[in-house]
């Protein structure tokens, strides 16, 4: 008499081991050992086996899958995939036994996770949006022509010099609103400077500015 | 498998310590590098006749009585970042010191540094002290680590590729203006004379444009990983040559690099959740 057993192609099974043996006045009898269900039933040499097997990665698919047994990479991703023997009740899955509520550590983590991407994925959609060449946070490297055309002082004796905008900044940034600080800035440090101007090119307006 | 269920098995997963523990000595020392530059580049143009523009209005004006202390515990908390001594308390301090910098003035801030600064608190939320450490040494090595903060780290990686692809959909960048400008002005190697013509700048951009795009999806994918890093590197090694300011560059790859190395580890489910069990003979 031969036990009813889910057929050899059963993928829920792949990390069993089958013995087969003569029983008397039983041709042929089979037993299945499911690894990792208790020590004892484990044999000793693919215990071993498992404890020194090298850590392997995923052959495919992208590359975030929780692993939850050895042989989970031969075996469906979810319960419902897997075919149970008739009768036999669900068992649960390293999923389904964490089915309580969320800790506070746990919601604590999941709005951190969240609220990064969230931020980290739309921030930088504000530049594209608004259509701004150079913004913080957005990841804008090298894409857009930095360009600082040179301011000019216009003295009170009526002489002009022009001036670079490294002149009187430490560090010329793209992102940097220069139209609304470098001209008052230019008024402190320039004695006797009258009206600071840029005359307009083909990607930046003109600016006047009088000095107070 | 539901979107909350996925969440939270990827919230308590965990992964190996060891590659995010390399990452962390990367950026470490790349951290010890940016302060050393910020310090030799930044401080002698920090004149009394700069413009100053602070982030945040209460805060003083960026001098250099305020800087070089702000620098000099950067420093001292990237090296305990990096040789892993006290490693959460050194990351925290690392990067409040690098948010300080930025908030100090508006010139301080790049792309780089921002990205340094959430890739250090990043490791520092992931336990990457956990090996190849002083505390490791100390306490014991611990073989995984959580790896929400590394599957951050990743996702972190595809955005800035992904992003800086996205804005590179430009006519200035893709008609190949822009490489030629930077590196015929500040290039390490200097434009070769038969390079410099449109017909080689322009499929240079769309070149530079489709590698970021797929760096940002390949290193997702198993089959696609290896090229991905070759690709990276060959990237990297071209931006650097070419586009000027060749420390900021190099860390900047040095930190790209370094999450290369944390892609398609293992994820396990925390110690102690149930294994499956099937009963004998059923």
């Amino acid at each position: 008499m031969r036990e009813s057993l889910p057929p050899a192609s059963d993928p829920d099974f792949a990390g069993a081991v089958r013995f087969r043996a003569v029983v008397r006045g039983v041709p042929e009898a089979t037993m299945v050992v499911p690894l990792g269900s208790s020590g004892a039933t484990e044999m000793p040499s693919l215990a071993a086996k498992r404890a020194t097997a090298p850590e392997v990665t995923y052959p495919s698919g992208i590359g975030i899958r929780i692993d939850s047994s050895p042989s989970r990479s031969t075996r469906p991703q979810s319960n419902s995939d897997a075919r149970q023997p008739e009768g036999a009740e669900e068992r649960p899955s390293a999923t389904s036994c964490r089915t309580a509520a969320w800790t506070s550590g746990e919601l604590a983590r999941a709005l951190v996770f969240v609220i990064y991407i969230t931020l980290q994925a739309t921030v930088p959609l504000r530049a594209f949006v608004a259509d701004i060449g150079h913004d913080r946070y957005s990841w804008r490297m090298y894409s857009q022509l930095l360009i600082h055309p040179e301011w000019v002082v216009t003295l009170r004796d009526g002489s002009n010099g022009s001036i670079p905008i490294g002149e009187y900044s430490i560090h010329p940034r793209g992102e940097i609103d220069w139209e609304s600080h470098y001209p008052a800035h230019i008024c402190s440090v320039v004695s006797g400077a009258r009206e600071v101007w840029r005359p307009a090119t083909q990607f930046t307006p003109e600016v006047h500015f009088e000095c107070q | 498998m539901s979107m909350t269920g996925g969440l939270r098995e990827i919230l308590g997963a965990r992964t190996a310590a060891s590659p995010p523990a390399v990452a962390r000595i990367v950026i470490g020392m790349a951290a010890v590098v940016k302060a050393l530059y910020l310090g030799l580049v930044i401080l002698p143009r920090m004149g009394a006749d700069r413009i100053r523009l602070p982030v945040v209005e209460w805060l003083p004006p960026a001098s250099v009585g305020l800087t070089v202390p702000v620098l000099v515990v950067w420093i001292i908390a990237a090296v305990c970042f990096t040789i892993g001594w006290r490693t959460r308390i050194a990351g925290s301090v690392l990067v409040a010191t690098m948010v300080a910098i930025q908030l100090l003035d508006e010139q301080f801030y790049s792309n780089h540094l921002y990205l340094h600064s959430l890739l250090v608190l990043l490791l520092t939320i992931a336990d990457s002290g956990a090996m190849l450490s002083f505390d490791a040494r100390k306490h014991g090595s611990r073989k995984t680590i959580p790896a929400w903060p590394i599957v951050l780290c990743c996702v972190q990686l595809s955005v800035v590729y992904g992003y800086a692809a996205i804005a590179k959909l430009t006519p200035e960048f893709l008609s190949g203006g822009i490489i030629y400008e930077a590196w015929s002005l500040h290039g390490l190697l200097p434009l070769p004379e038969p390079l410099r013509r449109w017909e080689v700048m322009a499929p240079l951009a769309v070149l530079a444009f489709l590698s970021e795009l797929f760096l940002a999806f390949a290193f997702w994918l198993d089959w696609l990983r290896r090229l991905a890093v070759i690709v990276g590197i060959a990237l990297h090694g071209v931006i650097i040559l070419t586009m000027g300011s060749p420390v900021e560059l190099s860390i900047f790859a040095a930190l790209m690099f370094s999450i290369y190395g944390v892609f398609g580890r293992r994820l396990d489910p925390p110690s102690g959740t149930p294994v499956p069990a099937r009963s004998v003979g059923t």
